[in-house]
């Protein structure tokens, strides 16, 4: 039973992982190359992504913060070094998206930016980074016995 | 005053009580790699988790961890 726990839990770390590299290249692509979206009369295309961007940052951060699952909880995966892991990249992930935030309105000072171009950047650098941090943290300790 | 850490005798007593760490994590219900880092000394554990090792492993707390 523990060993399958390694497994999952590797397995999670994995998906995880995937899921914030993914959603660092369509957050990226998106901001290169999208045109502006006019309130009110966006298409159904701009809806689609943006709402899968958001779907991919929420599932995202809720993996890598809290212990929500839909196949319900697991006892040995949620134990307490992955709250304590949970924790540090949730800490990690709100600082990351504070800066990105912070950054954003120094920049508005000299280029102009809307509220479009700014809050995919800063939710995609707060679920990328919690993400990662998570990841990593829960690659400790998985080395053999 | 200098910062005093833990120091953990976690696997010289599981490995006398002939256990390894997969057999632990399932007798106090946390994972292999929990064990592993509070081994490491990377995870300090929670109270109620060095009680429950403790428990586990037939000794006391003090056996299993103290200060350097």
């Amino acid at each position: 039973m523990v060993v399958g726990a390694d497994v999952r839990g590797r397995r999670r770390r994995g998906t995880i992982l995937a899921g914030a590299i993914f959603l660092a290249l369509i957050g990226l692509q998106a901001v290169s190359m999208a045109a502006p979206i006019t309130p009110g009369a966006a298409r159904g295309v701009e809806i689609v992504r943006m709402a899968g961007f958001c779907g991919l940052v929420i599932v995202l951060v809720l993996r890598s913060t809290t212990a929500f699952s839909l196949m319900g909880r697991n006892a040995e995966l949620d134990d307490e070094l992955s709250r304590a892991n949970r924790a540090a990249a949730s800490q990690a992930g709100l600082i990351a998206a504070m800066v990105g935030g912070v950054v954003a309105l120094m920049a508005s000072l000299f280029v102009a930016l809307s509220v479009s171009d700014v809050l995919p950047l800063v939710l995609m650098l707060g679920a990328f980074v919690a993400a990662v941090r998570f990841a990593r943290l829960e690659k400790r300790g998985e080395a053999d016995a | 005053m200098p910062e005093r850490k833990l120091l953990s005798n976690l696997k010289e007593v599981r490995t006398k009580a002939g256990l390894t760490q997969a057999e632990l994590a399932e007798l106090v219900a946390v994972s292999r790699k929990t064990i592993n880092t509070v081994e490491n000394g990377v995870f300090i554990p929670s109270t109620l988790l060095a009680l429950k090792l403790a428990e586990a492993l037939g000794t006391k707390v003090e056996t299993l961890f103290e200060l350097d």
